[in-house]
């Protein structure tokens, strides 16, 4: 997939706008959305994963420095990402190691399958509960009631705005915000039963 | 009694907590204005609870959308928060002001050094120079030069803040005997002049050998 849709870049805007100004909670909320991301691209860089998290960390430090300059010409997350890449490069050579033999460009870096690099690079474990973890949203999605199915996917697949989701289903927006965010939080509850051992939460 | 008022404040919490769980829902679409916004971050800074929930709907999206994540985890935003709280919130970077002073500084610095450079090799060139002025026949007036120094093929000496340039005077050249003497001939040659037509207005009566003397004179000049 893509490292980011119309509906994140609106979201990390506001996000970023709060930020900018100096909200910690805002870029906090930002860091939270990213770090797997981010870590996924340093780990093709920095194979240890606790160095990795240091860079990691040192990236999302760099971002919030540099925060001010952040003028929006490019999504977030590709912004993000170069630093993160920036980073993790300047690890490299600061431990006078080798450099990749192929260079990663950044956009690759955003759009190739995250789910492979996570294969290569977790244990078997975060293999396998991220594989549970797959099919526990796809069996929450299939069994959402129609209106909150209809109204999520909508959203999620197909990116539409809440005005346009109105006006498919035929209801006010007031109602659209509700049956999507019903819908993700019956879907978390399912994901959350199946990692916590509940398979039967909710019957 | 006492049950039944716990339960009526869970549901409370339960009602609240879910309100502010929609604002995140919301928040994942870009659809939150700045009031909503400002509520939400507020309890989110107030409540860890949200902040592990919101990395869940994330999760959640990604994995909906096809991508494979890490299981939820939030060591990295724990660590970047710790570490910005400590530094106060505030980004380290130079202050924006010293940024748009800095071209100017490397400006002036190479201005200094190129008055520095060319005042000293002006110097060094008005040095050998020096004797030459000195030498050269400058007409003057109670010493001062009365020429432009440009038509005696002279430069002028820059001003230095290092060193002190004394300008010696040329050596003065007496014009004042000539004037004397050239004076001195005319006044005589007036004299004559006058003497002679004195004499030839004269009436004759009083003259009595004076014009023929000073014919005689004026004769011999």
């Amino acid at each position: 997939m893509g490292g980011g849709s119309v509906t994140d870049e609106e979201s990390d805007r506001l996000l970023v706008e709060r930020a900018q100004k100096g909200d910690l909670r805002a870029f906090d909320l930002l860091v939270i959305k990213y770090q797997h991301r981010v870590l996924s691209v340093i780990r093709r860089f920095v194979s240890d994963g606790d160095e990795a998290q240091d860079v990691a960390q040192e990236s999302f430090i760099k971002a919030f420095n540099a925060l001010e300059q952040f003028r929006g010409d490019s999504a977030f997350y590709t912004w993000l990402f170069r630093i993160a890449t920036n980073t993790a490069k300047n690890h490299l050579v600061a431990r006078a190691r080798r450099t990749p033999v192929v260079d990663i460009d950044i956009d690759d870096a955003v759009s190739q399958d995250e789910g492979e690099q996570l294969r290569d690079h977790e244990g078997p474990e975060a293999v396998m509960a991220m594989q549970e973890m797959e099919q526990a949203i796809k069996r929450a999605v299939a069994e959402l009631p129609d209106e909150l199915r209809t109204a999520l996917c909508l959203r999620e697949f197909d990116g539409l705005s809440y005005e346009d989701i109105a006006a498919i289903m035929d209801c006010p927006i007031g109602t659209v915000r509700s049956r999507i965010f019903r819908g993700r939080e019956t879907v978390d509850k399912q994901v959350a039963a199946v990692m916590n051992g509940e398979a039967n939460y909710g019957q | 009694m006492a049950n039944r008022e716990v339960s009526v404040a869970n549901k409370q919490d339960a009602a609240q907590g879910s309100e502010y769980d929609e604002l995140l829902s919301r928040l994942m679409d870009g659809d939150l204005d700045e009031f909503s916004m400002q509520r939400l971050l507020k309890h989110v800074g107030e409540n860890e609870a949200m902040r592990a929930t919101w990395q869940r709907y994330q999760v959640n999206r990604q994995l909906m959308l096809g991508a494979n994540v890490a299981p939820p985890g939030l060591s990295i935003a724990d660590r970047v928060r710790d570490e910005l709280e400590r530094r106060g919130g505030r980004p380290v970077r130079q202050s924006a002001w010293l940024k748009q002073l800095r071209p100017l500084a490397v400006a002036a610095s190479v201005a200094c050094l190129g008055v520095v450079l060319g005042s000293q090799w002006q110097q060094s060139v008005t040095q050998q120079e020096a004797p030459s002025i000195a030498a050269s026949a400058v007409p003057t007036v109670r010493s001062m030069p009365v020429m432009p120094l440009d038509s005696v093929g002279l430069q002028a000496i820059p001003a230095s803040f290092e060193q002190s340039q004394t300008l010696r005077a040329p050596t003065p050249v007496p014009i004042e005997g000539l004037y004397q003497e050239l004076a001195r001939q005319r006044l005589e040659l007036y004299a004559g002049r006058h003497a002679a037509a004195g004499a030839l207005h004269t009436p004759t009566t009083l003259m009595t050998g004076t014009l023929a003397k000073a014919e005689a004179e004026a004769g011999k000049r």
